[in-house]
């Protein structure tokens, strides 16, 4: 017996896991703040969430010497803040 | 104390090379003390022959099943002395590095699985020397 379904929302499984995946971007940026080394506490502070269209949101920061916190110089290591959020968020 | 609470599993070696033994923390789960493969290990020395390249471990997350998987994270960073060298040595290494799950000579266990979390891409270091960063995620499991 052959079925037939129409797809009235092409966006419905956006929507329906967009709560979760707020969630977890929540949590990146809150880890990844966490994580950060603290000198002034100006990139701590720094990490935010913006939402690029449904299910779908990006953690950043705008702090020019992010970069080099996270993947080190020749001069010294990197934190890799980012790196260890996001590798505990891939992992729950 | 518990009979697992009294087992050393944690080591600190000082300078002098000396070495603590530490008991294990309230709580412990003795299923996750087993003697996990070093990929950080395995992985400089897979990228050290080329030279210019540095890498280290930034995380390591237990697998699923706990007490035989974990995935390792590591950074490589590879420089030379111009951008088109350092793009060709950061090649090299992510091939070498990819091919570890066929890699058979290997004593201390299996890599299941390798995949790019990462580049890899063009940052060069404050003064501007050319350097390529890439991440990788290994997977493995001790040897049987």
């Amino acid at each position: 017996m052959a079925s037939t379904f129409r797809v009235t929302n092409p966006e419905a499984p956006r929507l329906a896991v967009d709560p979760n995946m707020r969630e977890k971007a929540d949590q990146v940026a809150h880890d990844a703040s966490a994580l950060t080394p603290v000198l002034t506490g100006q990139l701590a502070a720094s990490w935010t969430v913006e939402k690029s269209h449904e299910a779908s949101y990006r953690v950043s920061t705008d702090v020019p010497y992010a970069r080099y916190v996270e993947y080190g110089t020749r001069f010294m290591r990197g934190a890799a803040m980012m790196g260890r959020a996001l590798a505990r968020a891939r992992h729950e | 104390m518990s009979p697992a609470a009294a087992r050393p599993v944690t080591a600190t070696v000082s300078a002098a090379g000396s070495v603590t033994l530490l008991p294990l923390p309230p709580g412990h789960d003795p299923a996750l003390d087993y003697a996990r493969p070093d990929m950080e290990l395995l992985v400089w020395q897979t990228v050290q022959a080329l030279g210019g390249v540095t890498s280290w471990s930034y995380s390591v997350i237990e697998g699923d099943p706990p007490g035989w998987l974990s995935t390792t994270y590591v950074q490589v960073d590879c420089r030379a002395g111009s951008r088109h060298d350092a793009a060709a040595r950061a090649d090299a290494a992510r091939q070498a590095i990819c091919a570890l799950p066929w890699a058979t000579s290997w004593p201390h266990g299996v890599v299941c699985r390798v995949v790019v979390a990462e580049g890899p891409f063009w940052l060069p270091d404050p003064d501007g020397a050319p350097r390529y960063v890439a991440r990788y995620a290994l997977t493995a499991h001790p040897a049987a």
